[in-house]
């Protein structure tokens, strides 16, 4: 439906719905021409946006601008600001609709395209300008967006920031203009800007002090929040920064910052990250990663599997968007890989699903690590660690991935722990065996002198403290023991067999087999109707 | 007037806070103070884990702050967080070093004692630790450590020999020290052995029943 100007009524609703999906009969035009279904696409946006109907604009969002990007730009940039601004008549290149089109533009560059450098840093200045409209106001917006918006910019401010220490540190791939280029806008992609801007964001909107005033089950009031905290775009955009610093930490490798991030969020499935189902999914992992550097397994295990599982029972909700779905798997894969190794520390019970899904991925490297393999850690780990950065990049930095770049640092680090855990899974298979058994004979299985393994046995006792974490519920598989002089004396922990996770699955399985059924009975004629076997 | 060291210390403390919040902790203007911030806690026995990982995080961000004498205080660092087991200040110091900072010879020694009071190898400890000045000359040091070593004591026994934990609590220069680390903890002299605490209900007989929650079984009421 061509754009008349005129708003009303809700049959021109159930038609836009309509009008930017693709048509086959209008072709992707080359040069200059916009095809009208963008047009009418940009205008209604534009309309929407300055209205402020946010439900409209999330639609918009999440469905148009991907199907859109899908069927006419899928090699090529959305039309340029310039063309955008004529289409709209927008006469303020700076307004926040301009803003937000640029954003939504080099986005789809990175995405897609391969940004120059002069993308690199004009999408750095539209930030900039983007957060100085929020930050910089006196008093509160009026604009209001869609809350998965407002995570994907912070998403894509963090990930345009980690893209561009990659470049720069791949010295030899970079020609003599572009280090000019470099030289001459050392302002662009600072990291403390990056990490000023994100702190700032969360500071405008007191985001911890109503974190902590929710935690304690009190209601945020202004006195909490501040005149900025009571507007939702100021308090999402605040608390997707969090996110964002706690996925920057970890990039940099300080677990602690990044772990002072989160100590307010309670990570259940009522609070404000479950708004958006990727932001949830970013903040479970770089959570459970931090935990997982300071050997608190516990707690990452309890984190991934409770996110993994979420991931499971969503996972149809994705499957419309190609390139979330992939960002959404890789994650996945990286917190199984985690995972294999956590428990393989910490021997914690795993839901079935998540243990059958380590199985399928994992299996030949489960194997390895159980027999004692060392090599298989530096795998699995590279497989589940993040991309980690260094705040500094020069020319003479070496290879991100070079054993002194900022991953090999944190590799060190980790093996140290795998050096230190070594003797621990043999022990803990031979003490399995018994309820008791005195010192000298475990000794003698072991190979070891007896100060030796008294020293293992109490080496066993400290890691297993620490990767308790916070405690809560978790079923230990582990064995627990003490030691009466020369003697250990090692529990004797049963664990009744669990029937109860493969029967549901097996039920919901046998569901899914009469809803087919069904409905090939319905669609075939023919064929007698099937009664549904009943439970 | 003059200040107590605890007053001393209160203070700096206080200023480090409020320099380090939000994006003032990245100032390396201020990187002067809390060296001598350091310094302080090193002579007097004070810690502030919070400013002195900040001072990594300085050299990490700016690294033209780094002068030949900041390994030293890299070390000292290191050393205070060691103090610090079982928690992990360790681990978060030693997460954001460089590689030149990591191949310095003292830092593999105090990565070492690190490992061996990680894997409880404490005999060896106390006799590698004699051989480097910077743990002898850190206040606090020893009884740091024999914390930290009481506290994984506590964890494993119920009776312990004394002949061994004498071993494990490394040089006693006097009988009475042994005596107050026995009466700090409320461990008792039994003959040759020393108890430290019941332990039994640690290996009690548990048989772990299968929990169902209630979102697992959600999609089983929805059907009819």
């Amino acid at each position: 439906m061509a754009w008349t100007g005129n708003t009303g009524g809700g049959q021109q609703m159930a038609h836009m719905q309509m009008m930017y999906y693709p048509t086959p009969a209008v072709e992707s035009s080359s040069g200059d021409e916009v095809a009208e279904a963008v047009v009418n696409f940009l205008k209604w946006l534009y309309h929407f946006i300055n209205t402020n109907e946010i439900y409209h604009v999330e639609n918009m969002y999440e469905d148009g601008f991907y199907k859109i990007s899908e069927f006419y730009f899928k090699d090529k940039p959305w039309p340029a600001p310039e063309v955008v601004q004529e289409i709209t008549e927008e006469k303020d290149e700076q307004s926040i609709f301009m803003i937000l089109y640029r954003e939504l533009y080099y986005r789809h560059i990175y995405a897609r395209l391969k940004p120059t450098l002069e993308h690199r840093f004009d999408s750095y200045s539209n930030y900039c300008e983007l957060f100085a409209y929020l930050l910089a106001a006196d008093e509160p917006v009026k604009i209001e967006l869609p809350n998965k918006w407002l995570w994907d910019i912070i998403d894509e401010f963090v990930y345009q920031f980690q893209s561009f220490q990659q470049f720069k540190s791949k010295a030899g791939k970079i020609n003599e203009e572009e280090k000019n280029m470099l030289r001459d806008e050392d302002d662009a992609w600072k990291v403390t800007a990056v990490l000023n801007i994100l702190i700032q964001l969360t500071e405008k909107c007191n985001i911890n002090a109503q974190l902590q005033a929710i935690e304690a089950g009190e209601p945020v009031t202004e006195d909490i929040a501040g005149e900025f905290g009571m507007k939702t775009i100021y308090t999402m955009t605040g608390f997707f920064s969090l996110v964002g610093l706690l996925r920057l930490y970890c990039l940099l490798g300080d677990y602690h910052l990044a772990l002072s991030c989160i100590q307010h969020v309670a990570f259940k499935d009522k609070d404000m990250m479950a708004l958006v189902p990727a932001c949830q999914i970013t903040a479970n992992y770089y959570a459970g990663f931090a935990y997982f550097m300071i050997r608190k397994y516990a707690n990452t295990i309890q984190l991934y599997q409770s996110i993994l599982g979420y991931v499971q029972r969503t996972k149809q909700f994705f499957q419309n968007r190609s390139f979330q779905a992939e960002d959404i798997n890789k994650k996945n894969d990286q917190m199984l890989a985690l995972l294999a190794i956590s428990s393989y520390f910490c021997p914690l019970r795993l839901d079935e699903s998540v243990n059958i899904q380590i199985k399928e991925k994992h299996s030949e490297k489960v194997t390895r690590l159980q027999h004692g393999d060392m090599t298989v850690y530096d795998e699995l780990f590279f497989i589940g660690c993040p991309k980690f950065l260094s705040p500094v990049v020069s020319e003479n930095s070496s290879s991100p991935f070079g054993s002194s770049g900022p991953r090999g640092l944190q590799l060190q680090v980790f093996k140290a722990e795998v050096e230190q855990q070594r003797l621990i899974p043999t022990l803990r298979s031979f003490l399995k065996l018994y309820t008791s058994i005195p010192i000298s004979k475990l000794a003698k299985f072991l190979d070891m002198h007896e100060n030796e393994v008294r020293c293992c046995l109490m080496a066993f006792k400290h890691k297993k403290e620490i990767a308790k974490g916070h405690g809560g519920d978790q079923t230990t598989l582990d064995i627990d023991f003490y030691v009466d002089k020369d003697m250990i004396h090692i529990s004797d922990t049963k664990i009744a067999r669990h029937y109860g996770d493969y029967y549901v699955q097996q039920i919901l399985k046998l569901k899914e087999s009469n809803k087919m059924i069904i409905g090939a009975a319905l669609t075939t004629p023919a064929v007698a109707p099937v009664t549904p076997v009943t439970m | 007037m003059v200040l107590s060291p605890e007053q001393q210390f209160e203070e700096m403390r206080e200023e480090a806070y409020f320099c380090m919040e939000g994006l003032g902790r990245l100032n390396p203007e201020k990187v002067d103070f809390y060296i001598d911030y350091i310094k302080f806690q090193v002579e007097h026995g004070f810690y502030d884990g919070d400013a002195n990982l900040n001072i990594l995080k300085l050299y990490q961000f700016s690294p033209d702050l780094i002068t030949r004498s900041s390994i030293d205080i890299v070390h000292l660092i290191l050393v205070k967080a060691l103090m610090q087991l079982p928690k992990e200040d360790y681990v978060f110091c030693r997460a954001q070093l460089s590689q030149d900072m990591i191949d310095d010879n003292l830092t593999k020694k105090i990565d070492d004692v690190a490992t061996l009071l990680e894997t409880c190898l404490f005999p060896k400890f106390w006799s590698v630790v004699q051989e480097e000045k910077i743990f002898s000359e850190m206040a606090g040091f020893v009884e740091a450590a024999r914390c930290f070593i009481c506290h994984v004591i506590q964890l494993t026994y119920k009776n312990i020999e004394i002949d061994f934990l004498k071993q494990l609590l490394g040089p006693l220069s006097t009988d009475q020290e042994f005596d107050e680390i026995l009466e700090r903890h409320s461990w008792e002299v039994n003959g040759d052995s020393v108890f430290i605490g019941h332990k039994e209900e640690m290996v009690e007989s548990k048989e772990i029943v299968e929990k169902m929650p209630i979102e697992v079984v959600r999609p089983l009421l929805a059907i009819r």
